[in-house]
């Protein structure tokens, strides 16, 4: 039998005998331990995560789903002018995602004032993926994430546990996104452990949602809209202190250890950075640091207020050029890897191999090819010199300094293409400032009208001297201030009296500097043919929700869009069946088109363009 | 003699009413005695004393009721100090020309039921919408149970229901109002300890005194790990699958008293109610027995007494264009003007839904609970069934539910714990 057949088979099997599962009760455990004052609860989930790819599920910034392998690419450069073909693995794929989730939820109440609360959370992948073979490719890429896909572990360099309550390999992650302690007297509620916090009213948009960052492993972002980034947070060891002052005025402070947002691994299904590049994650230089907000909610007259303060560190990161210390020569060039090896360079198969393939892949990571490479050149002098490599003026000589060092790479010199060069970047974190607000108010008006019960909420976040990643990927990061702004306008509105009410969702973001996923704006634009041009006035984008439930919430459809003015559309088709108390099956279709206006690099969602997929999860409580 | 007159006098009703309305016996003239069982058998004799859903529930789902006597001592139908108040206060109350209940001085109510000798519609449900439990502050412990038509328990759920008044207090201090917060009616919170995939949820409604105005609602769902305020007008939703509670079903009467409209008294006369020994002190977290529908999980056991006279009240939900409810009806018991039926019809005017609650006096031989100086009285158990669909959701009120949340009455702390944003954040737990 077909294998991607039995796949499919074991996967309808496993959800048939979940949902048959008889053992799976759906009340939690709880009860009483000694006095009447200590109590616990305990309950669990266990469910089947499926993602099928509609469209064959090529990652393009996996090794195999590159868009260069297999196409023959002209290289013009002062040595001659050749062609190469990528020497890639092109694979289709069934599946975008299988995991299994088993997570287990719990709480100690030892007395009225004090509570220990928990969650533990496991993730398995059976691997049922057309996976990159280094092998095949004859590729040594140095680097732990860089052989066989790992999907789970967080390759801190020199940190074992880089989230100290994590435990992940390359098929299974197991954390706990919440462990902690809690302390509630009257008004003052203290909370001591890793958790997750969420702050503000705007959904998906996180503008005044800063304390943490996200974890992309998993399913990245294209989860169950519904949920939010729920699974997503990453949690962190923090104190959390809230104050409730009088019925208005809510004081929510925290201090926490600063966790990076982690992003899939490199030729795992849902990969975001290109994998011809190295990251070295320079975590464990802030794996100390600490990050502080302070957030003042409440009403006056009927308006809403919000302020937010926060000092942290940018989980997002920034990347610049990083010297790969890779000893490999350049194949006909003794010694050469000496030299190379103090560069941000290292030869091998599964790096970039024609000068189309760096501007395309410059483009795609929202990166400037010219100014990319002179970085390269500048900041690691004299090695680099050494070479023979120099500063370029503009798109022509570039490309042809770059195919030279792509042909000298793939082994001209012994007569061969196959092989290019991988590029290593650093990923550092920086300290920044948040200065935040909102304002928000329920309109009233006549009964069953438009604008009833309204809620409009405006929520602004203003970074002075923002750190960014610069275009040229230098090692002089970019300082800009940057302004964030969401607009969100909420509805519950009931269409007949046959319906329960729509919940209706429309947000409008704005972002001065970066994109939806924090790049930076003066790396937009680039094409294989075109050095990066930037983009002017700022990111913007729509979103609309839908939530329709029916009679006794059986059943509930829901419609998620985002839309980005730069032409990118995200849809997400969804329904849930939830028929008793013990199961949940949720199916939901993603929908990414990046290129609805001209040049895909315009807008954000086009580095997501390959997911069409349809996910189905069927879940069972205990 | 008039009933207030009795109350007020000897705080029993028996002299306001003759023998017949006083007991089922005389009433059915001896076919149907106390101690004895509604069924399906001797319905026929009792169905101008039922609302129709419950009399279709007898009649053909195997739904059963046990008869007790008739409660005559007013104290044992009330919080004892809610009966006080309201006997205090009387003629004290009036509407503003917003059309709230405040004092003659115009000051928001002091406490107890405004008007004990309702003489229009209005009335009846200004004294049940400004006070639905009759304590000051209240938890519900409460566990759910909703049925599909074939009878199975289909969901379970564990849930808190949080009251607290601001205004109108008549056992805690101090009162009759919290100073600064006399512009609020209620504090009102609704929270889900199990099971897992809704524990967390919970929502705060802050009630404007001013009762054309709906509630300030504020949620924590698990998803978006945070409070975010929700519109809330829309109040004829189910919250959670399997339910057919909506928040407006709350008491009889759950929404602002100005949003619904058309009020008009229908009829009078004795009705079968579930006003005494709700309470189950056999069990130790007071769970109820069941019976009967498919499965014989369908229906609460049940104990009614004759009510010797009950006001059927119609009203309109005005500002809701859309509702699935064209109007309610609620039979009140003149005693005490508590709820003891709600039958709701669609917008064709077809029966649609009931709501169909149990009282108690917590308080037995050898067990009681106290509400501080007195025995605890409060609701005991709901059903609430759509007829048009079979589906039934019952609940009960609890002594402790997952987490340890225990049942609470009179207890400031409870603002604290239940009634506010960081309280909702708390409940939200991981």
């Amino acid at each position: 039998m077909n294998s991607k057949i039995k796949r499919t088979m074991t996967v309808a099997a496993m959800s048939a005998g979940l949902l048959a599962h008889d053992a799976l009760g759906a009340d939690a455990l709880g009860g009483s331990i000694g006095s009447t004052d200590m109590s616990y609860t305990l309950s669990g989930l266990f469910r089947s995560e499926t993602a099928f790819a509609t469209n064959g599920g090529q990652n393009p910034l996996n090794q195999t789903g590159n868009l260069y392998n297999g196409v023959p690419t002209v290289r013009a450069s002062p040595l001659l002018t050749d062609t190469a073909t990528r020497d890639g693995q092109n694979y289709d794929q069934v599946f975008n995602m299988q995991q299994f989730r088993f997570e287990v939820d719990g709480s100690v109440k030892f007395s009225p004032s004090f509570t220990l609360i928990g969650k533990l959370r496991a993730n398995y992948d059976p691997d049922w993926y057309h996976d990159f073979d280094p092998a095949l490719s004859d590729s040594h890429a140095v680097g732990e994430l860089y052989g066989k896909p790992d999907f789970f572990a967080y390759d801190a360099a020199g940190l074992s546990h880089p989230n100290p309550l994590e435990w992940a390999g390359s098929n299974y992650m197991v954390d706990f996104p919440a462990l902690f302690l809690e302390y509630n007297d009257g008004p003052v509620t203290l909370r001591l452990g890793n958790q997750q916090i969420a702050w503000g009213q705007a959904i998906f948009f996180r503008v005044l949602d800063i304390p943490d960052g996200l974890d992309f492993r998993r399913h990245s972002v294209l989860d169950y809209v519904p949920e939010e980034f729920s699974d997503k947070r990453i949690p962190a060891l923090a104190l959390r202190a809230s104050f409730q002052m009088g019925q208005s005025w809510l004081l929510d402070s925290f201090v926490e250890k600063f966790q990076p947002t982690v992003y899939p691994n490199p030729n795992t299904p849902y990969n975001a950075i290109a994998s011809q590049f190295t990251i070295v994650d320079d975590y464990r230089l802030y794996d100390s640091r600490l990050n502080f907000g302070l957030r003042l909610k409440g009403e006056i007259d009927g308006i809403g207020l919000q302020g937010v303060l926060a000092r942290r560190y940018n989980p997002d990161g920034v990347y610049r050029w990083t010297a790969s210390g890779v000893n490999r020569d350049i194949p006909g060039i003794p010694g050469s890897g000496t030299l190379l090896a103090k560069t941000p360079f290292e030869v091998d198969s599964s790096g970039v191999w024609t000068s189309s393939e760096w501007f395309n892949y410059a483009g795609q990571a929202r990166l400037n090819g010219v100014t990319g490479l002179n970085s390269a050149v500048n900041n690691f002098q004299p090695a680099t010199g050494l070479l023979g490599a120099a500063a370029v003026p503009n798109f022509n000589y570039a490309s042809a300094e770059l195919n030279e060092f792509f042909q000298l790479a793939g082994g001209l010199l012994n007569g061969t293409a196959n092989a290019g060069l991988r590029g290593w970047l650093a990923r550092d974190y920086r300290e920044e400032t948040n200065i935040g607000g909102g304002i928000s108010k329920v309109f009233d008006g006549a009964p069953g009208a438009w604008n009833d019960q309204l809620i409009a909420n405006l929520e602004v976040l203003y970074t002075p001297n923002r750190i960014f990643t610069a275009p040229s990927l230098d090692v002089d990061f970019l300082r800009k201030n940057e302004t964030i702004a969401a607009l969100v306008l909420e509805k519950y509105q009931r269409f007949s009296s046959a319906l329960p009410a729509t919940y209706l969702v429309g947000q409008v973001l704005y972002r001065s500097q970066s994109d939806i996923f924090g790049r930076y704006l003066g790396g937009y634009g680039g094409t294989f043919d075109q050095a990066a041009p930037g983009k002017t006035n700022g990111y913007k984008a729509f979103a609309f929700a839908l939530q329709q439930p029916f009679p006794n919430l059986i059943w509930r459809a829901d419609l998620a869009v985002l839309y980005d003015t730069g032409g990118g559309l995200l849809l997400q088709p969804a329904v849930r069946w939830k028929p008793n108390g013990r199961y949940t099956v949720e199916m939901f279709y993603n929908y990414v088109n990046g290129k609805l206006n001209g040049n895909p690099t315009d807008n954000a969602l086009s580095s997501a363009n390959y997911v069409k997929e349809l996910t189905l999860r069927i879940g069972g409580q205990f | 003699m008039p009933l207030w007159e009795a109350i007020a006098q000897t705080g029993d009703i028996t002299r306001a009413y003759p023998d017949e309305l006083l007991s089922l016996e005389a009433y059915t003239k001896g076919r149907i005695k106390a101690g004895e069982e509604i069924s399906a058998a001797n319905v026929e004799h009792v169905k101008d004393l039922l609302e129709p859903i419950k009399y279709a529930q007898i009649a053909g789902m195997g739904r059963r009721l046990k008869v007790a006597k008739t409660t005559t001592d007013i104290m044992r139908l009330s919080p004892w100090e809610y009966l006080e108040a309201t006997l205090r206060n009387q003629g004290r109350a009036r509407f503003d020309a917003r059309g709230n209940v405040v004092t003659l001085e115009g000051r928001p109510w002091i406490g107890g039921n405004p008007f004990p000798a309702p003489q229009t519609a209005l009335e009846f449900f200004a004294g049940l919408t400004m006070n639905w439990g009759r304590h000051d502050a209240s938890l519900y412990c409460i566990r759910e149970y909703d049925l599909s038509p074939q009878g199975d328990v289909q969901f379970q759920y564990q849930s808190g229901w949080a009251e607290l008044a601001p205004t109108g207090r008549t056992s805690v201090n101090p009162r009759p109002y919290w100073p600064g917060h006399e512009d609020t009616l209620r504090f009102q919170s609704v929270f889900f300890a199990a099971p897992d995939a809704v524990r967390g949820t919970s929502f705060l409604n802050v009630w404007a005194y001013d009762q054309s105005m709906f509630p300030k609602l504020y949620g924590y769902l698990p998803a978006f790990r945070r409070i975010r305020e929700f519109p809330s007008e829309q109040r004829f939703e189910p919250l959670i699958p399997g339910s057919t509670l909506y928040l407006s079903d709350a008491w009889a009467a759950g929404d602002p008293l100005l949003t619904w409209g058309n009020y008009r008294i229908v009829s009078r006369g004795p009705t079968l109610a579930a006003v005494s020994d709700g309470w189950n002190p056999a069990h130790a977290n007071w769970e109820h027995e069941t019976h009967g529908g498919p499965q014989g999980k369908t229906f609460w056991d049940t104990t009614v007494e004759l009510v010797p006279e009950a006001v059927v009240v119609d009203a309109e939900p005005v500002k809701f264009p859309r509702a699935p409810i064209g109007r309610k009806r609620v039979w009140f018991d003149m005693r005490t003007l508590l709820p003891v039926a709600m039958v709701s019809y669609d917008r064709r005017g077809e029966p649609y839904r009931s709501f169909d609650g149990a009282y108690a006096l917590y308080d037995s031989p050898g067990k009681s609970v106290r509400d501080g100086a007195h025995p605890y009285w409060s609701w005991a158990h709901v059903h609430v069934f759509d007829i048009q669909s079979g589906r039934m959701t019952r609940l009960e009120q609890v002594r402790t539910i997952s987490g340890g949340h225990t049942m609470s009455v009179n207890d400031l702390s409870i603002y604290d714990r239940y009634l506010t944003n960081a309280a909702l954040m708390r409940l939200g737990e991981s």
